[in-house]
């Protein structure tokens, strides 16, 4: 089954071109590795994804569809690149936070879902601040307070923007297993966008190499065998991203 | 002074006066809290600037003043969130722009009718004993919409408050639910004129909010302690005015502002967030 399908897809900033002619097929449990140089397109290509840009040509189609209805969002988790956006004195809890992640299906003007809450909340062990407000926490409590809104609904697919950025290796190891179950035992699709090069390697099972448009898209072992794709990468990152695969 | 009180209720005014500005200042609370959080703390200026323009329309044209300024004001509201949205200025401008045009033109047609005069004065600093029965049944009507609007759309509220972009990617309609406020904002801010005056309308949307936030445990927790405070500002405010022979107006401001100091207080106090 196809999850994200982009055809032909161009997208500009006022003259500017910022993707053009972008083309790929997601499938269901793939789990992708997004990456290319700053610039390169990958912030708007997951916005379009996402529906939150309108492409200047071409489309992207999600579950097969143009755009979702919002009850239909729930299939959806996303991870926004910066978790510095938000006023550090809003005076919101990390579980009302994080129940925002269920909001596609509220239900009579409330969001339900306690036990899935609590649950996210000890996967990314961080019970003991569900009550603290957003702003007194640290960096990385933060990053895993957006993690857990964007898995609490369970997605079938996650498009997560440097996901990595702001955790403890620790738990950085444990959330990226975390990710590697949902995708093998639950065929969570996943896109996720990295600077990692040396680390995506590791996890995912596919590369989409962008720089405004579609330099790479494959498999690894694809990616590996290649031998014209030292000029995109240069031969040492490529070695570095076949490396963890194997 | 209790029983003072209670003898003043016997007046119809009076319980038009608590009754009206208990809703008034209810929904004043409970808009300040997202319009604070979104730093659209200046809207209430803006917009009540707007209302000063139209009522001196409204007297140009020897019309009911709230019959121009509803509608005047909903389109000002309107003008703000397109300009912020289109013309890609941030919003403290275009309440800039919105609020000194609303003076203007209000000093303009002010000047073309004949100069200032009581009525244009009470509209500025207020006059809430003077609410009539259908500007009641209209607080009455508004604060039931705005009521049932935050209610029901609280988590789209809180979700686009917090993280317009997560919001829009959960499918919520942003766009709509933002046009909402804005028209709940600009109808609440006209009917705030006859309680607090054009001069201090953004008092009744901004104190609260700031106050519930010094101490507040989450978004749900600020949204039910600004209303309260607000209310019993207003209750206190009128009670006083009584008592004092003070402008009940500015009194309520002025105990909205200790309510403010107090919970800084208990705060600092405590050790809080006081940065």
């Amino acid at each position: 089954m196809t999850v994200v399908e982009s055809k032909n897809l161009f997208v500009n900033y006022g003259a500017l071109p910022v993707l053009s002619d972008v083309n790929f097929s997601i499938r269901q449990g793939d789990y992708v590795g997004l990456v290319g140089p700053n610039g390169s397109g990958k912030s708007t290509l997951i916005k379009c994804i996402l529906g939150l840009l309108r492409p200047a040509k071409g489309s992207v189609t999600l579950f097969g569809a143009e755009s979702l209805a919002m009850h239909q969002r729930e299939k959806i988790g996303y991870l926004p690149q910066r978790i510095d956006f938000f006023n550090p004195r809003f005076p919101s809890t990390v579980s009302e936070i994080i129940s925002q992640g269920l909001i596609a299906n509220k239900k009579g003007g409330k969001v339900h879902g306690k036990t899935q809450i609590d649950v996210m909340l000890e996967h990314l062990e961080i019970s003991d601040i569900k009550n603290r407000l957003i702003g007194d926490l640290s960096g990385g409590q933060q990053q895993r307070v957006f993690i857990a809104r964007a898995l609490v609904n369970e997605p079938e697919l996650l498009i997560l923007d440097e996901p990595g950025s702001a955790l403890d290796p620790d738990i950085r190891d444990n959330f990226f297993s975390l990710l590697r179950a949902l995708n093998e035992k639950k065929g969570v699709t996943i896109i996720m966008v990295t600077h990692d090069i040396g680390g995506i390697g590791e996890y995912a099972s596919k590369l989409l190499y962008l720089d405004k448009r579609v330099i790479f898209f494959g498999g690894f072992d694809e990616f590996c065998r290649s031998e014209n794709m030292e000029q995109f990468f240069g031969s040492a990152s490529q070695h570095i991203i076949c490396h963890e695969h194997h | 002074m209790g029983m003072e009180i209670l003898e003043f209720l016997n007046y119809g005014f009076i319980r038009r006066a608590l009754l009206a500005g208990s809703l008034i200042s209810l929904i004043c609370a409970a808009l300040g809290v997202i319009l604070v959080l979104r730093r659209l703390s200046l809207i209430g200026d803006g917009l009540s600037h707007v209302t000063f323009g139209s009522v001196a329309l409204a007297m140009a044209l020897n019309v009911y003043p709230l019959a121009v300024s509803m509608p005047v004001v909903v389109v000002s509201s309107l003008g703000i969130l397109r300009m912020t949205a289109r013309a890609g200025i941030y919003g403290d401008a275009a309440i800039g722009v919105v609020s000194s045009v609303g003076i203007a033109c209000g000093i303009l047609l002010a000047s073309i009718a004949g100069g200032f005069n009581v009525d244009l004065f009470s509209y500025l600093f207020g006059n809430i004993l003077s609410i009539s029965v259908s500007e009641v049944i209209t607080a009455f009507i508004v604060s039931c919409a705005v009521l049932a609007a935050v209610y029901f759309h609280f988590e789209e509220i809180f979700s686009i408050t917090f993280d317009e972009e997560f919001a829009r990617a959960s499918g919520i309609p942003v766009d709509r639910i933002n046009t909402m406020i804005m028209v709940l904002t600009a109808v609440t801010v006209v009917l705030a004129m006859k309680v607090v005056g054009i001069m201090l309308t953004s008092a009744l949307l901004v104190l609260p909010a700031v106050t519930a936030f010094q101490n507040a445990r989450g978004f749900r927790n600020a949204m039910l302690v600004a209303p309260l405070a607000s209310l019993l500002s207003l209750v206190s405010g009128i009670a006083l005015s009584f008592s004092l022979d003070l402008p009940a107006g500015a009194l309520i401001v002025v105990i909205n502002f200790i309510f403010f100091c107090a919970a800084f207080l208990v705060r600092y106090l405590a050790g809080g967030r006081a940065n």
